[in-house]
Order: C-alpha cells, then sequence, then structure tokens
C-alpha cells in the first residue's frame, strides 16, 4: 500500500503478515495470545517511520520480531524482509548475520543498554570487531569518529557507563548501533526516559543521522509529538494490529481512524491551550505559602558552620497557592521541584526560609505537632505501581489514613467515606473495587485508587509529584480532569510537579518554572507561553515537541 | 583518587576487624566463670600457695593492662601460650593442624566454587528445561543435607573402597614418594567429596538466580541484538556481571566452611584444625582454643579482604 505511494525504490524494510503469539504453560494445556496480527507494513531507504500507540499495543513486539529477539514463549509467523530478504525465515542462526551489520536497535531503557562493567569504547570496539568491520588501530579510530559523530568527545570512550548522564549514554547508545553501518535502525523509546530538552536533542540527532547517512529509522513511541516531530510517516497501533498508515500531516489533520483520532485529543497542544479564552478567577485565601525556603544536599547532621558550605537544591525560592487554585511547578529532572514539595512536606531538613500552612508556620516544629498537618496536606505519587501496597485491598489502602488520624468513629462510618472517595474518584460502583488487590486494577485505576487514599481525609492541599507520567496518554486526561474537578467541588489547592510543559499549561492556573533549585518565571499559563521572560522558559517550550507536524520541522 | 582511597577504606576495615576480634579473644577468656587458675590448674585442692606461684607464672596477678599488652605482645611473636593438652605451643599445634586442612579445604572449596558456577550457569541458560528442573532440585536437596549426615552416609557408602580415617595409612611403611602421594589422595576422596556437595548446591542456587537476573538486563538484549555469539554473551555480559553478587556471597560462606571443616575434619578423623578445635573443647584447652579462634577469625577476614579486592577490580561501580 505504502510501496506505491513512495515507490521508485524497494523497501529497505517490509514486514508482511506479521503474526505473534505468546504462549503461556501456567495453564493446563496450552494457553496463547495472539500478540501481533497481521501486521504488514514497508519503510523506504532513508525513511522514518514512527510506529505509535499505547503500552501493550504489540509495538515493541512488532519490532523484538524484526531482530529475533522475543523470548522462546513466542511463535512468529510470516515476513520481514530487509532489502527483499526474509530475514527471520531461518531462525537465531540466520538472523545473526544481518544484526548490527545492516539492522540495528536502540533500545528503551538507555541506562542500562550498556554493560556496567565494560567501558563504552571497549563495547562499540566489540561491535565492530565482531563484525570483522575494523581491527587494531583501525577500530579506535572508527569509536573516536563514531562518538563525535553523536556529538561526544573521544575521551568518553574510556569511561564507565554509570559515569555519563542519561543523554550522554543515549548519544553513546546511538553511536553503538551506527558501528557497522547498518541500513536500518529500530528505535525502542528512544527518549522516554529523558528530559524534554535532551530529548529534542536526541530526536534531532537521529533525524540528521537519518538525513545524512541515509538511514531508515523505525521509532518506537508512545508520544505523538515525538513522532510529529522526528517522523515523515507513521503507523498507529492498537492491540496488536495497524489500524491506521500515513504521513504525519495526514494523520494529524484528518485522521480515518476513531483510535488516531482520540489519541490526537488526549495529547495536549500548547496551540490549542493559547487559544482558549481565559475566565477570570476571583482571588482566594492562600492555604500554604513559601518564604525564601532553601534546602541543601546532603545530611544537616555535621557541624552548622559546614552546613552553610553545602550546594543548595533549592535556593530560596517563595510562592503561594491559594485555595481552589492547581499551581504546576514545571522544570527538568534535578531542578529541585521533588525536594520542594518534600520540604514542604516536611520530609527532609529545611535550611532556611518557612512554609506557612493556613497561615502557621511548619519549619522546626516537632513531629507530634506536625501530624494534624498532615491531614490537611496529603501526597500523589508518580508511579501508581509502587505507590499502593500489594498486600493491602482498595479498601485497607484507604482506610489507613482514617485510621492513623483517627477520624470515623464506627466501621460503618468508615465505610461511608472510603466509598463515597471512591466514588469521587470515578471508581464506580465502589463495591466493586472495594476488595481488589492492587494487581487486579489497571494503571489508571490504581492512580485513581492512590488519590482516593490521598482525599478521603479531605486535605486543603493535595501535592501530586507528576501524577501522569507514567501513565498512557488516554488514561492522563482522565486523571488530570479528575484532579480539575476536585479542586472545584472541594476547593483544594493543588500544586502539580510536572516536567512537561504542555500538560502543565493545560491544567493549570498558574505555571512555576524552576532550574537549579530557582524559580525562573511564575505566572498565568498564556502569559508564559505567549511571552516567556527567560531564556530558559523559550528553551523548555521549544522542546516540546507539538504533536502538530506543521510546528516545526527539523528537516 | 577515589580507588585509591577504597583500597585504604577497605585494608584499614580489615586491620580494625582483626584488632576488635584479637581483644575479643582476650576479654572472653577473662568474663569466663571462674578464676583462671582453678580453670587451669587440675589440681582440685590446690594450695593458697601453688595458685599464687601458677598466678605469677602466667602473668595473672598484674592489672589488666598489663595483661592485655603481654598479650598483644605474645601475639606479634607468635607466641599463643602452651597447651594444655600435649604441652607444646599452640602456635605450633595450630601451625600443623593448618597444614593439614589447608589442602583439603581449599580443594574441596574450589571444586565446590567451579562445580556451582558451572551447574548454575548450565540450569539458567536452560531455564525451564528438564536439566533445570532435576539440576535445581538436586542442589536443594544437598543444600539441605546437614554435613554430617551427608559425610556419615558417604562413609557407609564407600567404607571399605576408600579409605574412611586419617590423612594416611599409619601402617604403610617404605613407600615411594609417588605410592606416597596417591596414598593420601585417596584418604582425601572422602572428606574432599563431602566438602563439595555440601558447598556446591549453595553456589549453584546463588549463580542461576544471578544469572537469570543479568540475563533478563537490557545489556543482554543489546548484545544479543549487536550479533553476538550466545558463549560471548554469556561469560562477558551474563556472567561478569553475576559475578558481583557471587563473589560477595562466596566471601560470606567462607566463614561457614571453617565450621563445616570441622563437622567433616571429625568424621573423617582428619587431623587438622577443626578437629584440633574440637578435641580442645572436649578437653577444655583454652589456650588452643584461643588461639584457634584467633586463626579462623583472622583467616575470614583476610578472605573477605581479598573479596573485597577482587570486587574492586570486577566492578568499576565501587569506587563512585
Amino acid at each position: 500500500m505504502s510501496r506505491k505511494t513512495t515507490a521508485s525504490t524497494d523497501p529497505a524494510l517490509e514486514f508482511r503478515n506479521l503474526n505473534v503469539w505468546f504462549g503461556s504453560r501456567e495453564h493446563k494445556g496450552r494457553f496463547e495470545t495472539h500478540t501481533i496480527r497481521d501486521v504488514s507494513f514497508a519503510v523506504m531507504p532513508g525513511e522514518r517511520i514512527g510506529l505509535v500507540g499505547e503500552s501493550g499495543c504489540g509495538k515493541t513486539t512488532t519490532i523484538l520480531a524484526a531482530m529475533g529477539l522475543l523470548p522462546a514463549s513466542a511463535d512468529v509467523a510470516g515476513e520481514v524482509l530487509l532489502d527483499g530478504v526474509d530475514i527471520i525465515s531461518k531462525g537465531e542462526a540466520g538472523l545473526n548475520p544481518y544484526r548490527w551489520k545492516d539492522i540495528a536497535m536502540v533500545f528503551q531503557g538507555a541506562m542500562s543498554a550498556f554493560n556496567p562493567v565494560k567501558t563504552i569504547g571497549w563495547q562499540i570496539s566489540e561491535a565492530l570487531e565482531v563484525h570483522r568491520i575494523t581491527s587494531g588501530t583501525q577500530t579506535r579510530q572508527r569509536v573516536a569518529e563514531l562518538l563525535e559523530m553523536v556529538g561526544l568527545s573521544p575521551e568518553v570512550a574510556g569511561q564507565f557507563p554509570h559515569q555519563l548522564s542519561g543523554g550522554m549514554k543515549q548519544r553513546a547508545v546511538i553511536a553503538m548501533a551506527l558501528s557497522c553501518n547498518p541500513k536500518v535502525l529500530l528505535a525502542d523509546e528512544p527518549t522516554t526516559a529523558l528530559d524534554v530538552v535532551v530529548q529534542d536533542q536526541i530526536l534531532q540527532l537521529l533525524v540528521q543521522l537519518s538525513i545524512d547517512l541515509n538511514l531508515t529509522l523505525v521509532l518506537v513511541t508512545h508520544d505523538l509529538g515525538v513522532v510529529a516531530q522526528s517522523c515523515t510517516r507513521a503507523a498507529v497501533m492498537l492491540n496488536g494490529e495497524i489500524v491506521e498508515d500515513g504521513p504525519v500531516d495526514q494523520l494529524y489533520r484528518e485522521p480515518r481512524h476513531e483510535y488516531t483520532k482520540s489519541l490526537f485529543e488526549a495529547t495536549p497542544n500548547i496551540a490549542d491551550i493559547m487559544a482558549r479564552p481565559i475566565e477570570k478567577k476571583v482571588p482566594k485565601p492562600n492555604l500554604l505559602e513559601v518564604r525564601d525556603l532553601t534546602v541543601r544536599y546532603g545530611n544537616s547532621a555535621g557541624s552548622l558552620s559546614r552546613s552553610d558550605s553545602r550546594p543548595a537544591a533549592v535556593d530560596s525560592i517563595s510562592f503561594s497557592l491559594a485555595a481552589g487554585e492547581l499551581v504546576a511547578l514545571v522544570g527538568q529532572s534535578g531542578c529541585g521541584k521533588t525536594t520542594t514539595v518534600q520540604a514542604i512536606m516536611g520530609m527532609i531538613d529545611v535550611a532556611a526560609g518557612s512554609v506557612l500552612v493556613n497561615g502557621s508556620e511548619t519549619v522546626g516544629i516537632p513531629d507530634r505537632k506536625r501530624r494534624p498537618l498532615r491531614r490537611t496536606m496529603q501526597m500523589i505519587y508518580q508511579d501508581p505501581y509502587e505507590a499502593l501496597d500489594v498486600r493491602f485491598t482498595v479498601r485497607d489502602t484507604i482506610e489507613e489514613p482514617l485510621l492513623i488520624h483517627k477520624v470515623g468513629e464506627s466501621r460503618a462510618k468508615r465505610q461511608e467515606m472510603i466509598e463515597a472517595s471512591l466514588e469521587e474518584v470515578g471508581l464506580t460502583p465502589a463495591s466493586r473495587y472495594l476488595n481488589r488487590y492492587p494487581h487486579e486494577l489497571s494503571g489508571g485505576q490504581r492512580q485513581r485508587v492512590a488519590i482516593a487514599a490521598s482525599i478521603v481525609l479531605r486535605p486543603a492541599i493535595l501535592l501530586a509529584d507528576e501524577p501522569v507520567s507514567m501513565l498512557d496518554v488516554t488514561l492522563r486526561s482522565g486523571v488530570l480532569d479528575l484532579l480539575d474537578e476536585l479542586r472545584h467541588s472541594h476547593e483544594m489547592g493543588i500544586l502539580m510537579i510536572t516536567h512537561d510543559l504542555s500538560t502543565a499549561a493545560e491544567h493549570a492556573d498558574r505555571i512555576i518554572v524552576m532550574r537549579e533549585g530557582k524559580i525562573v518565571e511564575d505566572g498565568a499559563p498564556k502569559s508564559i507561553i505567549d511571552s516567556p521572560k527567560s531564556d530558559y522558559t523559550k528553551l523548555l517550550l521549544d522542546s516540546v515537541p507539538s504533536p502538530d507536524p506543521s510546528v516545526k520541522r527539523r528537516v | 583518587m577515589g580507588r585509591a582511597s577504597y583500597l585504604w577504606k577497605r585494608t584499614g576495615f580489615a586491620l580494625m576487624t582483626v584488632f576488635v576480634a584479637i581483644t575479643f579473644n582476650f576479654i572472653l577468656f577473662r568474663v569466663l566463670p571462674g578464676s583462671a587458675i582453678t580453670r587451669i590448674s587440675r589440681v582440685p585442692n590446690a594450695s593458697p600457695a601453688l595458685k599464687k606461684a601458677l598466678e605469677e607464672q602466667f602473668g595473672l596477678d598484674r592489672p589488666i593492662w598489663d595483661q592485655y599488652l603481654l598479650y598483644l605482645k605474645g601475639l606479634f611473636t607468635g607466641n599463643l601460650g602452651i597447651s594444655y593438652s600435649n604441652r607444646q605451643p599452640v602456635f605450633d599445634n595450630l601451625m600443623e593442624a593448618f597444614g593439614n586442612t589447608l589442602p583439603m579445604v581449599s580443594i574441596g572449596t574450589i571444586l565446590a566454587i567451579i562445580l556451582g558456577i558451572a551447574v548454575g550457569i548450565h540450569s539458567a541458560v536452560r531455564r525451564g528445561t528438564v536439566a533445570d528442573h532435576v539440576s535445581t532440585n538436586l542442589a536443594v536437596l544437598f543444600y539441605a543435607f546437614p554435613t554430617q549426615f551427608l559425610g556419615m552416609m558417604l562413609l557407609i557408602l564407600f567404607a571399605g573402597v576408600l579409605p574412611s580415617a586419617g590423612l594416611h595409612d599409619p601402617f604403610a611403611i617404605g613407600m615411594t614418594p609417588w605410592e606416597e602421594f596417591l596414598d593420601r589422595a585417596k584418604h582425601m576422596i572422602l572428606p574432599v567429596l563431602t566438602l563439595i556437595l555440601t558447598l556446591y548446591a549453595e553456589n549453584a542456587l546463588i549463580v542461576r538466580s544471578s544469572m537469570l537476573e543479568t540475563l533478563g538486563e537490557d545489556y543482554v538484549l543489546t548484545a544479543r541484538a549487536k550479533g553476538l555469539s550466545r558463549g560471548k554473551i554469556i561469560s562477558s555480559y551474563a556472567l561478569r556481571n553475576a559475578m558481583l553478587p557471587i563473589v560477595t556471597m562466596v566471601a560470606l560462606a567462607l566463614g561457614a566452611i571453617v565450621s563445616g571443616a570441622i563437622l567433616i575434619e571429625v568424621i573423617f578423623s582428619w587431623p587438622g584444625i577443626g578437629r584440633a578445635l574440637y578435641d580442645a573443647v572436649l578437653q577444655r584447652d583454652y589456650p588452643m582454643l584461643q588461639g584457634g579462634f584467633l586463626i579462623i577469625t583472622v583467616v575470614v577476614v583476610v578472605l573477605n579482604y581479598i573479596a573485597d579486592l577482587i570486587y574492586f577490580k570486577l566492578d568499576p561501580r565501587v569506587v563512585d
């Protein structure tokens, strides 16, 4: 199908009726799930295609099948043609000569793609020497060349993986993937673990390399913005099938499939936010006031005189949070946003400044007095998979805060409160969920349970640390809408940490941009996006990949 | 800079541990109930004059600090006192026993480590197959056997075929060096076999789970995608990283080897350090016990120190 559109040459990589079944012997007899159903698509030399879909849709399985890297429990049928030759028909032995030389891969976990006990140079050289591309001093030269190509200094060759930052490591992974001049590069979520600014740099690098080397790129991602900004074509996957395939412009402007449309709708777009009218707000009393808050690294057990020389993780920041307000704290990892929230919760020591909750000072008060405060201030964590105790049912999880704070005198009363909070987070009817364990819930449901446990005490302030970053796009809007609703119906003040400026812009009343422990900008989303005052905010804004391919093309 | 300071720290830590152990050893035998004299004098109704003479002889009439310094001075000159039972210097007794133990325990331990690693790798890469189930269950079985039970079972099975007691044949006279070597080797088979069987299982299980963990890592997947051979992936990726916990576990298990050797030496009448301590306990030979504990402690600390050094060599991350 796509061959007709661009067909002057033959495709570099083609999938023909790929099917994958996963068997499991846990049940009596053989129980199989059909994970990939008749996936067919072709990629031309030098073309960049995005494989998009939510977790579990089979996008990673598809490309692992092309590399022959699926576990032994998988049955594969169909063809994967590389320059017209089926590479998967002859099993591992037939595939091995093609690996890395013709088709290479960049894996999802940039952090763990390298063997931790060998140097970067050793691992790149190994690829070169195994495939007899170079040997001896030639290898050393080629490694240096490759590292320079991805924007790293040749000295990196002598370093161990743990000595590099995430972005540098991902660059080194790309250098290793390109070491044998492959024709096709498969990249599985190459930027998911990275910061938005670094993500942008890596995507630009991949696009540039694909143009310079006429490299065919298959980019697997859940982020439509990433695809729109770096690919020419995209295939949308749902439940193991490709539901739509076409140029990125066409997918964005006139999606044919319902699912494609819903994916785009769930992806926040800064351009849409700017078009929205601003609602006028009546000023409300401040629930939380942070004044000149400073937190330093390291523990404070040392002597006082030394403590002042420790670097500041949070450097005298001030802001406030009013009732019914949603404030987003935005910044790259390591900018001090999580530290700020921990300091507000009183979980780490504060070096200087004050945190006023409902007008009363909470810095330096004894733990005994902090206890009642925790009722007014609750937290929602990033990872719904780790935030819930796996041995607690939903009821136990939500009841625990009630028992700790001795709220609800009788069992029946508590039961009422638990059910009410479950209904509020949209888990209805509550009785269906009460006795479930976390593993019986989906990611979105888990996060809702975590939120239910936080709001059951009716806190005035909710601190949310990246509440949606671990969730699929279509689940994100649900959780964010829920937070929106809570602040309107209960006048809660919500402080939300996020690295994603577009999410912040869509939901927050106010955005605070942090960098290296300092606040660089504080204002309404519209004013920050329309007229960012600091260069850093501009850089952040610039790095957010827009789902609209025409917004910024890097080609 | 970081590497040097790591080495200094480990060395200092090892020396400190030995020193603390030495001190404990001194205190331990002084807080035991009964005065030292009533314990050492085998004369039930010794006259006060005799007691006083004995106290003077052993320096027990001096202040505790003097005794401690005397004890340290003795240690540094290799003087661990005199054994009550055979009136020989403790140091000489221990060295002789240690010389007998070392070949048997080290051969057994090394073979057990090799066998354990081989079996562990084998079942990890063939996870879920019949071979894996058999070897894993067998390892669990041997792991569960108490040393003394396994030793006696082997004794019953092989008595008559293989020599069952002692270092060598006490009645053989006029053997050539080669015949003597063979005789000693034959005597070693049963105790070494017992040691291997009790030790390999634990190693095999640790290696298996550690290998399974590293085989699931992203870098192993990357290595496969790179087109590396299976052997290379297992040796330089999976095993190389699996070695880190293995080294730690083996080092921790070394302390247990000494106690395992005690049981084995008693069963097979092996005149080594384990049996020397066993006899010392039975005969209330305190200087022997004190010296034996000390040597065991020092050996364990030294082996752990070596493990630290190996770890340092294996894992570039320990420093940062």
